[in-house]
């Protein structure tokens, strides 16, 4: 059976990862250093988040639809 | 007057540098033993991995490995020292005669050459005494003893892999974990192509020996075939082992036959260094010809036969590290701004226009 694993952040940037050794088996919900939702893959198309440590904290779209990973933040910048 | 100022840091860090300098001389054998057991780690691992995932206990499956490794090599082994030994006892007792033939053969080549009397002035008791037998024992049991230390920690090594793991990615930042596994994906690549490539050229070399001593007739042909595919691995003095051998045993039956077999095994010897051996590496460690050719001379000069030995994998971790360091700059920034900002001064006006129609035409696009 093959591990699951993958990469994630919070709105506020902070990176994370579950399944790889020294880290959760799983992913969690909330980020640990400001308690911000965490974000494993894209709300609209759950494409995972990219591999690159430089791309995944510049990234804020989805480069596969386009959507943002944080709609709510989005709305709460165009209000 | 200058006056030049030097902080306790930079005193500690260089302090720190000899030391580690002064260690690294001291500790040689023992790096390269580990180096050595790391090397077979990362050649070894993916069947490990395999049998564990087909459900066996992985101390069983390494031990299982290592069990068929050592017993294959302690067979080959049986089967070319006796033979060495065989050749060696003849040749002593035959050496006069075959120097005869030979100076016999030089004659009618018009090159006179006192061997017969030469062979006969060898002092065989002097390089057969107790104290070089006690030589060669210490020698023999220093590697013995390294082969062993080698073998314990690969088993230790692919035992502990999972222990290894967590130690290696407990540094790493959170986030930045496929990078490293990308990282240690690419140098097992590179380090596996290693072994695979060099089980590749002595495979080569173990067919083409043995089908040219047998088609020219020399006795122990396999021993031979399996002395070339041992020291293949030293690409210096590996190849010069593999033709001698061979050509003395040969000699031994008759001059003509071991000029054919010198010849035939020299052309091979040729074609692996400037054909099979840069183009089988080329390809699994991803390495230019050239570089595989200067990495081997930097490794030979500056540790002998074991860094001629590392110097091939050595090279294609320094270019994965290239690589990932080379991903990491990234690609140039695209020049921003407005055209003529991006245009000298000086530039014709026409350039600037065809530049504005090119942005143009691109922003339509």
């Amino acid at each position: 059976m093959a591990v699951e694993r993958g990469v994630g952040k919070c709105e506020q940037n902070h990176a994370g990862s579950f399944g790889y050794p020294t880290r959760p088996e799983t992913p969690y919900d909330f980020c640990p250093q400001c308690g911000n939702p965490m974000v494993w893959s894209c709300p609209n198309c759950e494409s995972p988040l990219p591999d690159d440590p430089g791309e995944l904290v510049s990234a804020r779209f989805c480069r596969n639809c386009g959507s943002s990973y944080f709609p709510q933040e989005e709305g709460e910048t165009q209000s | 007057m200058i006056r030049i100022e030097i902080s306790y840091r930079a005193i500690l860090i260089l302090a720190l540098m000899l030391i580690s300098l002064w260690a690294l001389t001291k500790l040689w054998p023992i790096i390269l033993l580990i180096l050595t057991a790391f090397i077979f780690h990362t050649a070894l691992l993916p069947y490990v991995e395999w049998m564990v995932r087909k459900g066996l206990p992985r101390t069983l499956s390494v031990l299982l490995i290592l069990l068929v490794i050592v017993g294959v090599l302690a067979g080959l082994s049986a089967l070319v020292v006796p033979a060495m030994v065989d050749e060696f006892t003849n040749l002593k007792s035959d050496l006069p005669d075959d120097a005869r033939d030979l100076q016999n053969l030089l004659d009618d080549f018009g090159i006179h050459v006192e061997l017969e009397q030469r062979a006969r002035d060898i002092d065989w008791d002097h390089l057969i005494s107790g104290s070089a037998a006690v030589d060669y024992g210490q020698r023999a049991l220093t590697i013995l003893l390294g082969i062993i230390t080698v073998v314990v920690l690969t088993a230790y090594l692919l035992v502990d892999t999972p222990r290894l793991s967590r130690f290696v990615y407990q540094f790493v930042p959170p986030g930045r974990e496929p990078e490293m596994e990308h990282f240690l994906t690419a140098m097992n690549r590179v380090v596996g192509g290693y072994i695979r490539g060099q089980v590749v050229t002595s495979a080569c070399i173990f067919v083409y020996t043995l089908i040219v001593l047998l088609a020219v007739g020399v006795p122990n042909a396999v021993a031979f075939a399996v002395l070339a595919a041992f020291v293949d691995i030293i690409p210096l003095i590996g190849a010069t082992i593999a033709v001698v051998f061979p050509t003395v045993a040969a000699f031994r039956e008759s001059p003509t036959q071991a000029i054919i077999v010198l010849a035939l095994l020299m052309a091979y010897q040729q074609f692996e260094d400037r054909v099979l051996t840069p183009r089988v590496y080329g390809q699994t460690l991803n390495l230019p010809p050239l570089v595989v050719l200067v990495a081997v001379l930097i490794g030979g000069r500056l540790l002998g036969i074991a860094g001629a030995l590392l110097a091939m994998p050595a090279a294609a971790v320094a270019r994965v590290g290239f690589d990932y360091w080379m991903e990491r700059r990234g690609p140039a920034a695209p020049p921003t701004g407005p055209v003529e900002e991006l245009l000298a001064p000086d530039e014709p006006a026409m350039e600037k226009e065809a530049v504005r129609g090119r942005r143009t035409r691109r922003r339509k696009v």
